[in-house]
């Protein structure tokens, strides 16, 4: 609960007790009172009921007016007394006295008004009445001691209730008074006490004191409050510590004297350095005076300057000192520290060593006077510019050639320098350059007997941060070049109408295969204009699969080396035969630059070659492969079945009994058997397999992926089979047979017995074998193995 | 049970009451020897109260129903006037019938006036009849029995009856808008009384106060829960709740011995004498009452002039 509540609530409980308190006190004494009143009012009631009581006998006795008198007037101040109660007091026997009371005049007038006779009823009414009014008055004296007893009572017992509420009501206060104290004590006085320590701990430099409370009340609050500021004020302290540690690192780490020098000119500050340089440690400086820690001399050097900037000056002076042996250079500056009043608290001091600048700076100097020598010594006009294009140097070159002296270059303008014709070739390619675009100009000038060309250049000039500052203009002399070229463009014009007139395609790629050069007959085989093909690479103008055909020798070619080829072109509908021959343009210093080709169209001599081909390796009675075809196609099928890892047969056969049909019937029918023998031999195989005529009746049969000795078989009695069909030859039914050896090898090594003269051999034997066994059959030799029968493998 | 504290159910003492007393005097004297060779075994023997089914008994209910009685461990052994437990001016009233021409009080001329004869309600009715100036004498009195007044009342047989609570309200409702309650000039007050033997009170005096005890405390309750009173004795009685409330306020619930019990007693006495045609009597009524037992549990109660 919040001390304020807290508090307000003992306030009002303290009030409202207070209140409740008084009304009850005030209570009791109103009670006491009417307790009080009521005993004597019964007090009272029982005198005068005892009087009545004696005049009611009076009266019965005497019965004289003057009693009745009196018995009335004192009946009266009893029920007055009766009346009088004010409701406070009441009680059984208070009712009965009121009942019996009001009740009793009626009696008392009736025994008064009793006629004065003798008769035995009167007398008996009277003695019933005095019976009642006596019994009554006698119950009314009863009722009245009770009710004074009852009174008593009850004033005893309100005067206890005062006595006990007086007694209580100081206790209660008393109570809440130490509650309130306690409360004060716990809630208020020790959290105070609690915040006192605390305070004196920080005031003692004891940051890190909190006092914790988790309490939910105002001191709790404040505490955390301080709590807060406590952190705060520790943060800050931390911070700055830091940020002095940090100012000291970093001026440590200068490489320069940092110091801080008050009006008094004594020390209150000094970096590292001062350690480092000069051998002063810099904390023990604080508070000495400069001449004091530096030596007088060095002091009377520097007081006036510090005496400067102590008046408000910023000053700025060199000195030389000796550190470590060698001569320093130190350049310093005096800042002065201005208070918001304007008025001087002190100065900073900072000292650095120019040493190596100096050299720098030296250095430089001389760097430039070499670049002077330098662009003085290039045979071209360098000049530099600003971005106002006025002149800032020209090198010798370039004054000469304007006829001007360095004196003239202060304030010189580009325009005034070049004079307005030449400045007017320049301007396009100056606003180019202003905007930090590189640019380059071909120029003319014309003289009276002469004409000269140059070549400016103008460099834009960035400082470090990119900002540009000028640019150079760099202008070569390119009158002789410009001369050469045309000397050369002449030689190319009648180099280009020689090589248009051969009948040979001429082209020039450069190292990246484009054409730089193709003559008429070249671009009348790519059927393009000059201007589609120039500058094109050589896969992009030829189809692609031509171009394939000429990559390597094309690749090979731009790494120097002579390739010649031959390759089919198709342009249009025209098939040509080309020899290429690729010749390296090799440069001087090594490099190949690109390659001519020169391409033949030799169309005609390959037509003629294949057809002499053709006759050579013809049977011309046959058309079958003669024996130099045979020769070259036996090794070839003996390297595809080592190759393929198969077996090949060789037939070695002849028509039985030629000679003796070419002995009857001439050489034209014998002519006319040997071509049906060589159709029925083709017929007999399959087309991949080669049928040749080594001469006369003598046939082979290359059979190639045969896999065992019976496939030859099979053929052989295929071969026997067709040769043994009726032949008619002029007009005569003739019965040709034949003989067949076969040669058979499993595998085709290179060992003996795989060659083709091996093969021939061992068919030849076969051959003899079958002739032996009486022709019109075939016999096998399955590698150097001659089979007995046929069909015996 | 040989011990008995009878409760008089009507606390006037008639002639026969005072016979009877005598009687009973004498029949507890007789007893008392014997009581004496059995004290011991007697007491730890019930006490037996007989009371009157009337509001006068409320005390008696509530010490009842309250378990006073049994916190009191009350015993029985009894005589003598110990203590009034109540008292009343109303308790009996006069109810007539209106269409038996009584106006105020019954009249003379042969109206027929049914009472208990020689009971505090004869005596009460020739006291009302004396106040209003009317020979009893002149007014025909005919006896009933107390569970009959109101049966003859409605047959007509009575033109009027005096009797006791709660016979007269049972009788002034039974006859609706045709009876007439005539009120009370306060001639006489009833006290109710606890009566014992004296041997009883001598020799048991412990129990006569735990009864004692139990009564002033029922006396207390019905001060401060006269609603809770008021129920029980409306079980009682079997009435209903304002006739029990009116009969409540008619009572005073004290238990006391006042001084003018005695004279009410004298008066009594006087009363039951002339009935019985004798002179003056002797009868010293306040040695009928032993005001000790009640003055040692509560003096206050006590106001008898000796």
């Amino acid at each position: 609960m919040r001390i304020r509540t807290q508090l307000l609530a003992f306030v009002t409980a303290s009030v409202c007790t207070g209140i409740l308190a008084a009304t009850i006190v005030f209570a009791a004494g109103r009670r006491e009172d009417a307790a009080g009143d009521a005993q004597a009012r019964a007090q009272t009631a029982e005198h005068e009921v005892a009087g009545l009581f004696a005049l009611t006998q009076e009266y019965a006795r005497y019965a004289e007016p003057r009693a009745a008198e009196q018995w009335r007037l004192r009946h009266a101040t009893i029920a007055a007394a009766l009346a009088d109660d004010h409701g406070e007091v009441t009680n059984p026997a208070l009712a009965e006295l009121r009942d019996v009371t009001q009740a009793l005049p009626a009696l008392f007038s009736r025994l008064v008004e009793l006629p004065d006779a003798d008769d035995s009823f009167t007398v008996r009414r009277k003695e019933a009445l005095l019976d009642q009014l006596l019994t009554n008055t006698q119950a009314m004296s009863d009722y009245a001691y009770q009710w004074l007893q009852a009174s008593v009572a009850q004033r005893r017992a309100a005067e206890s209730e005062f006595k006990w509420i007086a007694f209580s009501v100081p206790c209660v206060m008393l109570v809440m008074l130490l509650a309130s104290g306690m409360v004060v004590l716990r809630r208020v006085l020790l959290p105070m006490q609690r915040l006192d320590r605390a305070a004196a701990a920080i005031r003692r430099g004891d940051m890190s004191y909190r006092l914790g409370s988790t309490t939910q009340d105002e001191f709790g609050d404040l505490a955390r409050e301080f709590d807060a500021m406590t952190a705060a004020l520790q943060d800050s302290d931390q911070q700055r510590d830091r940020s002095e540690q940090q100012l000291r690192d970093i001026t440590d780490n200068l490489p320069a004297l940092v110091g801080y020098i008050d009006p008094e000119h004594h020390v209150r500050f000094g970096n590292e350095k001062y350690r480092e340089w000069l051998g002063h440690d810099p904390f023990s400086m604080v508070g000495r005076h400069v001449g004091e820690v530096l030596g007088e001399t060095a002091y009377a050097a520097m007081k006036g300057h510090l005496d400067k900037a102590l008046a408000g000056e910023r000053v700025q002076w060199g000195r030389t000192l000796i550190r470590n042996g060698s001569e320093r250079h130190l350049l310093s500056e005096y800042i002065p520290d201005i208070d918001p009043n304007g008025g001087v608290r002190g100065c900073y001091t900072l000292s650095v060593d120019i040493t190596e600048r100096r050299a720098a700076e030296l250095e430089i100097s001389r760097s430039e006077q070499r670049m002077a020598d330098l662009t003085n010594a290039i045979p071209a006009m360098v000049g530099y510019f600003d971005m106002d294009q006025t002149c800032l140097y020209a090198n010798d070159a370039g004054l000469r050639s304007l006829g001007l002296s360095r004196a003239d270059i202060p304030g010189l303008s580009m325009r005034t320098a070049l004079g307005e014709t030449v400045y007017a070739q320049h301007e396009p390619f100056v606003r180019e350059a202003l905007q930090g675009r590189r640019s380059r100009l071909d120029g003319k000038v014309e003289f009276a007997d002469r004409a000269a060309h140059f070549q400016a250049h103008l460099i834009p000039d960035h400082s470090d941060g990119g900002t540009q500052r000028g640019f150079y203009l760099m202008t070569f002399d390119i009158t002789a070049l410009k001369e050469a070229e045309s000397r050369r463009a002449k030689l190319e014009g009648q180099l280009r109408a020689i090589t248009d007139n051969l009948p040979v395609a001429i082209t020039y790629l450069d190292a990246e295969q484009r054409y730089r050069f193709v003559n008429r007959t070249g671009l009348e085989w790519l059927c393009r204009p000059a201007d589609e093909v120039l500058g094109q690479r050589i896969g992009d103008i030829l189809r692609p699969i031509a171009y394939e055909r000429r990559r390597e020798s094309i690749e090979a070619g731009l790494t120097g080396k002579r390739v010649t080829f031959e390759a089919e072109s198709i342009t249009g509908d025209v098939t040509r035969i080309l020899h290429y021959a690729y010749i390296p343009d090799i440069e001087s210093d090594g490099r190949v630059a690109g390659l001519y080709g020169l391409a033949t169209d030799v169309s005609a001599l390959k037509n003629v070659e294949r057809q002499l081909s053709l006759l050579v390796r013809s049977d011309v009675l046959t058309g079958l492969a003669n024996r130099y075809s045979f020769n070259e196609t036996m090794p070839l099928a003996l390297s595809r079945a080592r190759r393929a890892m198969t077996g090949l047969a060789l037939m070695y056969l002849d028509i039985d009994h030629f000679k003796s049909i070419n002995d009857s019937l001439g050489h034209a029918a014998g002519d006319e058997v040997l071509k049906a023998f060589a159709r029925r031999l083709q017929q007999s195989v399959r087309i991949t397999d080669t049928v040749a005529r080594l001469g006369g009746d003598e046939f082979v049969i290359i059979l190639e992926g045969v896999n065992n000795a019976d496939e030859p078989q099979i053929v052989a009695r295929k071969i026997v089979a067709d040769v043994g069909r009726p032949l008619e030859v002029q007009g005569r039914a003739l019965s040709l047979t034949t003989s067949i050896g076969v040669a058979f090898r499993r595998e085709i090594s290179t060992a003996d017995g795989a060659t083709a003269e091996a093969l021939i051999g061992r068919a030849d034997a076969a051959l003899y074998a079958a002739k032996n066994a009486g022709r019109n059959t075939w016999r096998v030799m399955v590698d150097d193995v001659l089979l007995a029968e046929p069909g015996a493998a | 049970m040989n011990a008995q504290a009878t409760l008089s159910s009507r606390a006037g003492l008639t002639r026969r009451a005072l016979v009877g007393g005598a009687w009973a005097l004498a029949w507890t004297l007789a007893w008392a020897g014997a009581l004496a060779l059995f004290a011991r075994r007697a007491e730890a023997a019930p006490l037996t109260l007989e009371v009157s089914s009337g509001p006068v008994s409320l005390p008696v209910y509530v010490a009842e129903a309250r378990g006073f009685f049994k916190d009191e461990a009350a015993a029985r052994r009894d005589l003598a006037i110990v203590a009034t437990i109540s008292a009343s001016s109303y308790q009996i009233k006069v109810v007539a019938r209106r269409s038996a021409q009584i106006a105020e009080a019954p009249q003379g001329g042969g109206k027929r006036v049914g009472t208990v004869p020689d009971s505090s309600a004869q005596y009460f009715l020739d006291n009302r009849l004396i106040f209003n100036d009317i020979d009893p004498t002149t007014v025909k009195v005919i006896g009933v029995a107390p569970d009959k007044p109101v049966a003859a009342l409605q047959a007509h047989a009575l033109d009027a009856i005096a009797i006791w609570e709660p016979i007269a309200s049972t009788a002034a409702l039974s006859r609706a808008g045709d009876a007439v309650v005539f009120a009370s000039p306060r001639v006489y007050t009833q006290h109710f009384n606890l009566v014992a033997a004296r041997p009883t009170l001598a020799h048991r005096d412990a129990d006569v106060a735990r009864v004692l005890r139990a009564l002033l405390r029922a006396q207390r309750a019905i001060q401060a829960e006269p609603g809770v009173a008021s129920t029980l004795l409306a079980d009682r009685l079997h009435v209903g709740p304002t006739q029990a409330t009116a009969m409540m306020e008619s009572e005073d619930y004290r238990v006391r011995l006042d001084q003018s019990l005695v004279t009410t007693m004298q008066s009594q006495a006087r009363w039951a004498v002339r009935r019985a045609g004798g002179g003056r009597p002797s009868v010293d009524v306040l040695r009928a009452i032993d005001p000790a037992p009640l003055q040692r549990i509560d003096a206050t109660a006590v106001g008898l002039v000796r």
